[in-house]
């Protein structure tokens, strides 16, 4: 009787050791673009997951905004061969953009000709781009 | 009896074993950033990162914003403590330090500058990068 339950409960652990890797089946759509830095319409995109979590450790975007004499936004990111971009905007719709990002955004933003200030500033919160 | 549950022990730990090698490696750019407290003649200043403050080694370590609201009034301020107990104040009732406090998030990383005299906000900036996520 003794053998008989002991061999059920490492049965039992074993089945459960094999069987809960296959558990969890996460679907739903998924959308988590890494940086690009030189996309011929978008110019600069990424999503924050999928750049944190991307295999290289070069590659980041991201905005900072500051409100100290006006809105003042910094957008900057890098891709993974290290082409970085970067521009700037005072413009209140292009901080109220940049006040919408969260750990898990879709990015994107394209830089004047003048070569320093935003022309837009694009800020996506799905569904598709959670981790 | 003894050589099976051998065998199954065996088995069950190479299924965890594969069930271990299975998770997903991330790795991406990461910016791991301490509290920092500094001053020159005219200022002080802090930074550091929500996230890297929260689970830092030690226990004093933490940095954020508070935004007091009343329908003519507000009051912001940040604080800062550093590893190691060193604490950064600043306040202001300027609505415009108000707005940097809508862009945090979790994963923020914080600066902000304080008058030597009174403490009083001089700039509060919020940085939302990839590399900051934990």
């Amino acid at each position: 009787m003794k053998t008989k339950f002991q061999k059920l409960i490492v049965t039992a652990v074993l089945s459960l050791t094999f069987v809960s890797p296959s558990l969890p089946v996460w679907a739903g759509s998924v959308g988590l673009p890494e940086v690009t830095t030189t996309h011929p319409v978008f110019g600069t995109l990424g999503t924050m997951a999928g750049t944190r979590y991307s295999t290289d450790s070069v590659q980041y975007i991201g905005c900072s905004f500051s409100n100290t004499t006006g809105p003042f936004v910094m957008c900057s990111a890098t891709d993974k061969t290290g082409k970085t971009s970067f521009c700037t905007s005072t413009s209140l719709a292009v901080a109220a953009a940049a006040k919408a990002i969260t750990d898990f955004s879709y990015i994107q933003y394209n830089v004047a000709p003048d070569g320093r200030s935003c022309t837009n500033l694009t800020v996506e919160n799905s569904s598709e781009n959670l981790r | 009896m003894k050589s099976n549950l051998k065998k199954m022990l065996g088995l069950a730990a190479l299924g965890m074993m594969l069930q271990v090698t299975t998770v997903p490696t991330w790795a991406g750019r990461v910016s791991t950033d301490s509290v920092i407290i500094g001053n020159n003649q005219s200022s002080s200043w802090a930074s550091g990162n929500q996230v890297d403050a929260r689970y830092s080694a030690d226990t004093r370590q933490q940095i954020g914003c508070r935004a007091y609201t009343l329908s003519s009034y507000s009051w912001t301020s940040c604080f800062a403590t550093d590893s190691a107990g060193r604490t950064l104040v600043c306040g202001s009732g300027d609505w415009k330090f108000l707005e940097p406090l809508r862009a945090m998030t979790d994963s923020s990383f914080i600066s902000f500058t304080a008058d030597l005299n009174g403490g009083a906000c001089r700039d509060i900036t919020i940085h939302n990068y990839s590399d900051m996520l934990r």
